[in-house]
């Protein structure tokens, strides 16, 4: 039992009555429903306004990525996420492509700069309506159009992403008001919401129809203007980062402080040269060397011996035997090894071995004489049962005798300076062995030293590997350093100083670009020359040489050492000015400018006559430490190419070549120089027009520097243990002439006349850095071109930015008011 | 203790047909006012309270009174909102002016002497749609459509020039004798007066006739919906000006892409929420009207056009003339699915809360989820939903919206074989009454001839035969709806059966035999069971309840067999397989692993139900894997 409204019960009660009481019966619960309507509430929306920003940007990405995999790995993903992957298709896309397109770049720039375009493109996709749309709205119309929401479904979205749906329940109203008092609208008045929404929901529209009207221009030029404004920058980090770490890389402290130990100096320097010089010949303990692989022969090489062998070498190098197993002292057992070829030396083998091998030869070719035989092939460790073979070897015994003269052999070898077994081949052949006979002898002392070569294998099975990839790495590194000429230090002080100079003479690149065309009669540019040096021609009437060439540098703006000045002393001589300036007064510009033209750009076909090919030089010399760098980086690059390609013999004789030659001769490499014909200043002179100068012959340099004798001159400069100290040290020795001692200096000498005459026919096309008239060519170029594209692009961009700030009064307007208010209905 | 107290909100809502439950009992209170007490039944009390839960004033509660239209039919009484709730309708929707046209000529446009559909000879079709199982019946719009800016000759269903009167072209002006008996003694009824004449200009005739047509269905156990537009034609609003919703650049609303309709004013101030009083008079009396004429429910077209506030006047008002008067809500899952200028977002759970019993949801888009996995999902989030608004309002449903007026017909997606996997799946599918567009049980591509044709003779302003390409016509007196494959009828009618507990019954000298006796319990209560499968396109599932087991297994690909393996935790090794369903398409495999997992190569688009034995697989199954809609 219960108790119930009086209706209801009237209702029960009336259960039969007539349709009108009835139909007044619910009418009654009617007008208590509407009375009641607004009992009820619309559920709180889900929807929330979110904040944007770099960080959400990043974390959208994380997220879009995460959302790929679960769907590449589920299947399961929603319509807008499934949208949002296509945004970051095209960010992954963008990567690639600009990853292809840098894999193709001739500059580190260029290639960096695929990057920063890709960037920069979706950066200007982002801004340009953030800025040019989103902001200005916001000033004019007080709301962000560019809000971004979550969805019921947790999806995120602009809010005004979709014109026939706004979720607007997600938007507070108290911000609603607010944008009506900024939009004129009361929020209070009659439909004033709605007006309010309505007027945003335009606003948004036209925005974004703006928006997407204007990004296929906006983009793009954004993204240019923004790639060039930041190329530059970009060009000179990559500069600058390039040649400090070239520096670093080249600085001999930090060279040799690479892991291994400083490999190239100890091979180029310490090892060869040591060894070559017979100072440390007397280190091998050949017996006790000898019996320490005996007795390792069937086990592994382990601490003890390299301990052992260390001290047999009398390396006394403290021994970590984890660093020495790929370190120097695996690098000094093969530089002592590495030349038994020719040069091993035989003096510590006894010579009644030395003997017996020879002897054996000569009963070989003769009688056999068993014992001897035997005895002999004791002394090898031999053992087998020799009968058979004697007596085939008897069968095969010529008519042919040969006597060797055993005694005279081991003799004139223990007299002989030479103590290597190409010393021995000399002897051998001296004596009357032929070839084969003196194979026979070289294997026989070499199956005597055959545990030496067994530490070469293994050196090269387990060192050769690891010596190659630190190679490879400084490899790397050079070729990273290295840049292309548009991004060399070179280049990018060249262009600095062409800046200063075409400040000071007011000039525009596209001044300069006109002076170079001599037909082009007169321009601002050229007067406003005229008017410098007519000031300059005046101003220094009356001085004398010296004081003139000070006013000079004054003048240019440009400090200008003994060299620059004497070149430049005739083309700006004082009287020369004057007679320019006269003859300009009397014949006109035409003539005027050819002459000015001469003086400073320099007459067709001969670049390095004008101010700029002086200047040009100038630098040359400004920074030849630069490119000393350069060309030490060119040789050690060159010889680990060797070692890279597994040329490591041939790396090394390189090396040490000139230091072999020279004791071949006989003679000191400073005894070589003193008796050349050719002064040191020439060559050096040479080898500086070949280094600094870019002027070395293309063809002549394959790969790095192709051409051998000019390749082992550099190598020179750069294993002088002197010029390993600073920088200066080189330069100062290449001036000086005296720093270098181990040439073959007539070979070298010739072989850069040979590179002269190249230079001189026109084929000096190779240079690590544009030289510098080349370089004003090409900025000027640059710089009209980007003066004319900008003379294109930037009033169209200043008039698309005009066009989307002076749309936004007449966005979103709206009736002020509804035509009528309707005054009819309402439960109120 | 106010009177207040005894609107009880607190009380759980029942279903109508249960076992009378033990009433709670309140102290009796200090009643002021005209109130009074009363004594009523237990079983009453409880019902009436629960339904008059949403009704704010304690003095308004709802009543059971008997309607009209249970007057007229003997035996006939509406359950169709606990059908609706409890996942037992099987919905056809049908155009009346169409639903049995008879186009003689083959042009497939009604004109001339040809028949257009009218509420007499659609009754002829009822027997027909009550064979295959529809136990209800979705009535698009009958009003009479406006005619100015009119889309096709016949004018758009959804543009009413008058929600408070029928269509006087669904009258039939000459019925068999024993209908127009019928008609005129339903005429004299509500008017009082002798039937002169079966003109179709007199709007009571139409009334007359209608009440005719449902009484027909009543008699066959077919529940029938009214569809409520939710915006008015052009004529319309130039005659109601005060009901008609203006944008702020003072012009009429107008949903977008549809010139020929205007919106309807909600509120007379929307920022304080205050309703516009002469709208939602008019919508009473729609109520009315559909009481009166017997409908058992309401289908509301753009169920999130109107506010909360509004269907909570409305709903309850129907609620009180009738309680198990139904409302369906044609509204989306997520709130920006069918974005349309000038139409609020679809949030069914509020409109669930204030009244509705079941709503449209998302399966239209069913063609685009390409795997299981997005189904169940799909699945969970409703009955997620249902789970966590149930307390409070009782069970609610979806229909099985695979395809609706407004979509494409399914025919042109995935053919026959798409229609059949779509109607298994939907009649196994928890917390889904199975809805059909009438025509596509017989494969309709809904393709019109007349597309967009240019005919002299029009009734509206319009002489285009507007069509949308491969949608049901609303536009123009078209052909009787329907196609040529009647195998999906057969697919139909099994499907339903097997819900209705029919299915013995239907396949007496079938080899196959359902042993459970209540499968309907088993699809339209029991859990739902994600089974594990390694191939995302195979939909797996189960259905289970006390012990009873009913398994789904059907290729979602469409254009390719498929093959897999799905695990059934605590499947026997000598469990066979006997699929319940039609066969269609190419032949599939089943073979138990004796291992736990049942090894399927299905045909494309092929779709089966088992009765397994398999009383564990609830507890046996991951529990994320197992959903069960609560408050049933």
């Amino acid at each position: 039992m219960t108790y119930i409204s009086p209706i209801l019960s009237s209702t029960l009660n009336k259960k039969n009555n007539t349709n009108k009481a009835s139909e007044n019966h619910y009418n009654k619960i009617y007008e208590e429903l509407t009375r009641h309507a607004n009992d009820v509430k619309p559920n709180a929306p889900k929807a929330r306004l979110i904040k944007g920003g770099p960080v959400h940007a990043v974390q959208n990405t994380i997220k879009d990525t995460k959302n790929f995999f679960k769907a590449v790995k589920d299947g399961k993903l929603s319509d807008n996420n499934l949208g949002r992957i296509n945004d970051l298709g095209m960010k992954f896309g963008a990567l690639l492509i600009a990853s292809f397109l840098a894999s193709k770049a001739k500059t580190k720039t260029e290639a960096v700069m695929q990057f920063i375009g890709g960037a920069t493109f979706f950066a200007s996709m982002s801004l340009w309506p953030k800025l040019f749309i989103n902001l200005p709205a916001r000033i004019v119309h007080g709301f962000d159009i560019g809000q971004r929401y979550v969805s019921a479904q947790g999806d995120e979205k602009d809010f005004f992403l979709d014109n026939q749906f706004v979720p607007w329940d997600a938007q507070p109203k108290e911000e609603l008001r607010k944008i009506g008092k900024r939009t004129g609208i009361d929020y209070d008045s009659p439909n004033g919401e709605e007006k309010i929404k309505e007027k945003m929901r335009k606003t948004a529209l036209q925005n974004r129809t703006l928006g997407m009207a204007t990004a296929g221009f906006a983009t793009p030029l954004m993204t240019a203007m923004v790639g060039n404004a930041v190329e530059p920058k970009v060009r000179d980090i990559i500069i600058e980062r390039v040649y400090k770490k070239a520096k670093d890389i080249i600085t001999p402290k930090k060279f040799y402080e690479q892991d291994g130990g400083g490999s190239i100096r100890e091979i180029g320097k310490s090892g060869l040269e040591d060894y070559l010089s017979g100072a440390k010949a007397d280190v091998r303990n050949v017996d006790g060397i000898e019996n320490l692989f005996k007795e390792y022969s069937d086990k592994n090489l382990d601490k003890n011996f390299y301990e052992k062998l260390c001290n047999m070498l009398q390396v006394n190098t403290p021994v970590d035997f984890v660093k020495e197993r790929n370190g120097e002292l695996a690098e000094r057992t093969y530089q002592m090894f590495k030349d038994l070829d020719d040069y091993a030396p035989i003096e510590s083998f006894r010579a009644d071995n030395l003997a017996d091998v020879i002897r054996s030869i000569q009963e070989q070719t003769a009688v056999v004489d068993e014992q001897s035989l035997k005895d002999a092939l004791k002394k090898l460790n031999i053992n087998v049962d020799i009968a058979d073979y004697i007596d085939s070897a008897n069968k095969a015994v010529s008519s042919k005798t040969v006597t060797v003269d055993v005694d005279g052999i081991v003799n004139d070898f223990a007299n002989s300076a030479d103590k290597t077994i190409g010393g021995l081949k000399k002897i051998l052949k001296t004596h009357g062995l032929d070839g084969v006979q003196i194979g026979t002898v070289e294997k026989g002392i070499r199956m005597d030293n055959a545990p030496f070569f067994e530490v070469i294998k293994k050196y090269n099975e387990s060192v050769l590997p690891e010596i190659r990839g630190r190679f490879k790495s400084y490899m790397d590194l050079f070729n990273s350093v290295m840049g292309s000429k548009t991004e060399s230090k070179t280049t990018k002080e060249y262009l600095m100083e062409l800046d200063k100079l075409m400040k000071r003479f007011n000039f525009s690149y596209d001044d300069l670009k006109e002076m170079t065309n001599s037909g082009v009669e007169s321009s601002e540019a050229k007067l406003r020359l005229v008017k410098y040096f007519e000031k300059f021609a005046d101003k220094t009437k009356s001085l004398t040489l010296e004081e003139y060439k000070k006013e000079l540098g004054n003048f240019l703006s440009i400090p200008l050492d003994k060299d620059l000045l004497d070149t430049m002393e005739h083309l700006v001589d004082p009287k020369n000015i004057q007679s320019i300036t006269e003859n300009a007064k009397s014949t006109g510009d035409n003539a005027f400018f050819k002459l000015l033209n001469t003086a400073f750009i320099g007459e067709n076909g001969n670049r390095k006559s004008g101010l700029i090919g002086a200047l040009d030089r100038f630098k040359q010399e400004k920074i030849l430490s630069l490119d000393a760098i350069k060309a030490k980086a060119l040789i050690c690059s060159n010889f680990e190419r060797r070692v890279e390609s597994l040329d490591f013999k041939r790396a090394l004789e390189e090396t040490g070549l000139i230091l072999s030659e020279a004791k071949k001769a006989g003679m000191t490499p400073e005894e070589i120089a003193l008796n050349s014909s050719i002064p040191y200043e020439d060559w050096i002179k040479y080898a500086r027009s070949v280094i600094y100068d870019g002027s070395i012959a293309k063809d002549a340099c394959n790969a790095n520097i192709g051409d051998k004798t000019l390749y082992e001159t550099l190598k020179g400069i750069i294993y002088n243990p002197k010029a390993f100290e600073v920088e200066d040290v080189i330069l100062n020795g290449a001036k000086e002439g005296r720093e270098y001692t181990n040439f073959d200096i007539k070979g070298v000498v010739e072989r850069l006349k040979n590179l002269n005459q190249s230079v001189k026919e026109g084929k000096n096309d190779y240079s690590r850095s544009l030289s510098f008239s080349k370089a004003v060519s090409e900025r000027a170029t640059a710089i009209f071109n980007n003066k004319s594209w900008k003379r294109i692009f930037v009033p169209m961009t200043v008039a698309l930015i005009a066009v989307t700030l002076l749309a936004q009064p007449f966005f979103g307007n709206i009736k002020k008011e509804f035509p009528e208010e309707n005054k009819n209905g309402g439960t109120k | 203790m106010s009177i207040n107290n005894v609107r009880l909100a607190q009380v759980p809502i029942q279903t109508y047909n249960t076992a009378a439950p033990e009433v709670q009992t309140k102290e009796p209170a200090e009643i002021k006012g005209d109130y009074q007490l009363t004594m009523i039944s237990p079983l009453l009390a409880q019902m009436l309270l629960a339904q008059s839960k949403k009704i704010t004033p304690a003095s308004v509660s709802n009543v059971q009174g008997v309607t009209e239209a249970q007057k007229r039919v003997s035996g006939y009484k509406n359950e169709l909102r606990d059908m609706l709730t409890h996942n037992k309708a099987n919905i056809i929707a049908v155009i009346l002016r169409t639903m049995n046209a008879q186009d003689k000529d083959g042009n497939e446009l009604i004109q001339g002497d040809e028949i257009s559909g009218n509420f007499i000879n659609a009754v002829d079709r009822l027997d027909e749609i009550k064979d295959l199982g529809f136990n209800t019946q979705h009535v698009l719009p009958i009003h009479p459509p406006g005619k100015t800016h009119a889309m096709g000759t016949a004018g758009s269903l959804y543009a009413p020039k008058d929600f408070l009167t029928l269509d006087p072209e669904l009258v039939d002006e000459n019925p068999p004798e024993e209908v127009k008996k019928r008609v005129a003694e339903l005429y004299e009824q509500k008017t009082g007066k002798k039937l002169e004449k079966m003109d179709k200009n007199d709007p009571e005739v139409a009334f007359a006739q209608c009440k005719y047509y449902i009484d027909e269905c009543h008699k066959r156990g077919i529940k029938v919906m009214l569809d409520l537009p939710s915006c008015a034609s052009v004529d319309f609003a130039r005659l109601h000006p005060e009901l008609m919703a203006i944008g702020p650049d003072g012009k009429e609303k107008v949903p977008q892409g549809w010139q020929d309709i205007r919106m309807l004013k909600s509120f007379v101030d929307e920022q304080n929420r205050i309703l516009n009083k002469p709208l939602v008079d008019m919508l009473k009396k729609y109520v009315d009207m559909c009481v009166d004429l017997g409908f058992d429910g309401i289908r509301a077209d753009v169920g999130r056009a109107r506010p909360v506030e509004f269907w909570n006047v409305i709903i309850n008002y129907s609620r009180a003339k009738d309680p198990q008067f139904a409302w369906l809500a044609e509204t989306y899952t997520h709130e920006d699915a069918s974005p349309q200028l000038n139409m609020p977002y679809d949030r069914p759970q509020e409109l669930l809360e204030v009244g509705f019993d079941s709503y449209y949801g998302q399966y239209h888009n069913y063609s685009d989820w390409l795997t299981a996995d997005v189904l169940f999902d799909y699945v969970k989030e409703n009955i997620d939903m249902n789970n966590k608004i149930g307390e409070k309002c009782g069970p609610k449903s979806l229909i099985g919206s695979f395809a609706t007026h407004d979509d494409q017909s399914p025919m042109l997606y995935g053919g026959a074989p798409w229609v059949m996997f779509t109607t298994i799946l939907q009649s196994m599918l928890p917390q889904v009454n199975p809805y059909i567009v009438d025509g596509i049980q017989t494969g309709d591509f809904y393709l019109y001839p007349y597309e967009h044709a240019l005919v002299r003779d029009s009734e509206t302003d319009n002489h285009e035969c507007t069509v949308h390409t491969g949608r049901l016509d609303i536009f123009n007196k078209s052909r009787k709806p329907g196609g040529n494959s009647p195998e999906i009828a057969q697919v139909v009618k099994t499907a339903f059966a097997l819900r209705d507990n029919r299915y013995n019954e239907l396949n007496p000298n079938s080899n196959v035999k359902l042993s459970m006796t209540n499968a309907q319990d088993v699809i339209t209560k029991g859990s739902f069971i994600k089974l594990p499968t390694n191939n995302p396109e195979i939909i797996a599932f189960a259905r289970h309840k006390d012990g009873k087991t009913l398994l789904f297994v059907g290729n979602r690909n469409i254009n390719f067999k498929v093959g897999g393996k799905i695990e059934i935790p605590g499947l026997k090794p000598e469990q066979k397989f006997a699929n319940l369903m039609p066969s269609y398409g190419a032949e599939s495999k089943f073979q138990n692993d004796k291992q736990g997992s049942l090894v399927v190569e299905m045909g494309a688009g092929r779709a089966c139900v088992f009765e397994i034995d398999d009383k564990d697989i609830e507890k046996l199954s991951k529990p994320e894997n197992v959903l069960q809609q609560k408050y049933l």
